[in-house]
């Protein structure tokens, strides 16, 4: 769902590029903020002399969270080269929000699909420079940050395993689908093409790649805990 | 511990990168598809990039060239984050420098 450069009119693809740099400048803030809130304990846990090794231990924290971040970051970027097929003649592929917001927390997942965005434009030329902002926006913004929020919500409402499972398969579903309601808007605010021409195509295409996105979302999870990947992660951003 | 986790999960996108290089769908993505049937592709500029189409400039071999530019990828990303974490670091050097002198 990387939109290509000229669909989107400049005027659309500015205003995308300022939401999507605003709300990951919150993101950024977050991350630093969760990161430096979880230090005193890991302080207290075994310094003594508080300046120097606090100092190192804040500087090992953050390490680990950000080896931990571009260990994810790399495995959806993998990911998302892997096209599969949905019907004759179409294909679709992971966008792999979901899983990075629950492997690290929505904040610091938001700013790793971010950065596989930006890398794909820039050495891949899948999705374009200008586009980005309005990629950032669709993928790293609505399908991690908010849809992150749909898996929490129905988590706690069941509090059970089965809860969670569900709550995984629905968020990565709707992350694709608000995903691909938001660039339809996009390219209809843009001039290319008409909403009500837009919308129901992106949406038929991109309900099968989301039932996908469940599925892989699911075994995803399942694979990063069978390999030891703490999903409670080391800083609480909830 | 923490290290060889991470080191584990790069292998494991190493292998999905291989994977998606011998297996992967050729056919348009879904956004791709619905340009080309309500015919608005054509105003899709192309985007210079060094591996146009995931592949390795002048390679001859799809498969392996997608693979290795993939495992391009993932290093690329993998080290933006961990320079991230190290000027960090070497910011702290740079303060306790400071304070010394």
């Amino acid at each position: 769902m990387h939109i290509p450069n000229g669909i989107l009119d400049p005027k659309v693809s500015a205003g995308a590029s300022l939401a999507a740099a605003g709300v990951l400048g919150y993101c950024i803030a977050r991350v630093r903020q969760a990161l430096s809130a979880a230090v005193p304990e890991a302080v207290l846990a075994g310094a003594s002399n508080v300046t120097e090794r606090s100092k190192k231990l804040i500087s090992s924290f953050a390490e680990n969270h950000l080896m931990r971040m571009g260990a994810i970051a790399s495995l959806i970027f993998a990911a998302q080269m892997f096209n599969f097929p949905i019907n004759s003649g179409t294909s679709g592929h992971l966008l792999g929000g979901v899983i990075a917001a629950i492997a690290l927390g929505p904040f610091s997942g938001s700013v790793v699909i971010a950065m596989v965005l930006a890398v794909q434009s820039i050495f891949f030329a899948d999705g374009g420079i200008v586009t980005l902002g309005a990629n950032i926006l669709n993928m790293a913004v609505i399908g991690t940050l908010a849809s992150y929020y749909i898996y929490y919500v129905i988590k706690r409402l069941f509090r059970n395993r089965a809860g969670s499972y569900v709550g995984i398969a629905l968020a990565a579903f709707a992350s694709v689908l608000l995903a691909s309601i938001a660039c339809s808007f996009e390219i209809a605010l843009s001039g290319t093409i008409g909403l009500s021409q837009v919308l129901p195509a992106m949406l038929s295409v991109h309900a099968k790649i989301g039932i996908a996105e469940a599925l892989i979302t699911i075994m995803a999870i399942e694979i990063l805990k069978s390999i030891a990947f703490n999903l409670d992660g080391m800083i609480d951003e909830e | 511990m923490r290290n060889r986790t991470v080191f584990r999960v790069i292998m494991l996108a190493a292998i999905v990168a291989i994977f998606a290089g011998l297996f992967a769908s050729l056919n348009p993505d879904g956004l791709e598809k619905v340009m080309g049937i309500l015919k608005f592709g054509a105003k899709a500029k192309s985007t210079s990039g060094v591996f146009i189409d995931y592949q390795l400039p002048m390679f001859p071999y799809p498969a392996l060239s997608k693979a290795l530019a993939g495992i391009f990828g993932i290093i690329v990303i993998f080290f933006i984050f961990k320079s991230i974490a190290r000027v960090r670091y070497l910011g702290e050097l740079l303060k306790k420098l400071l304070n010394i002198r």
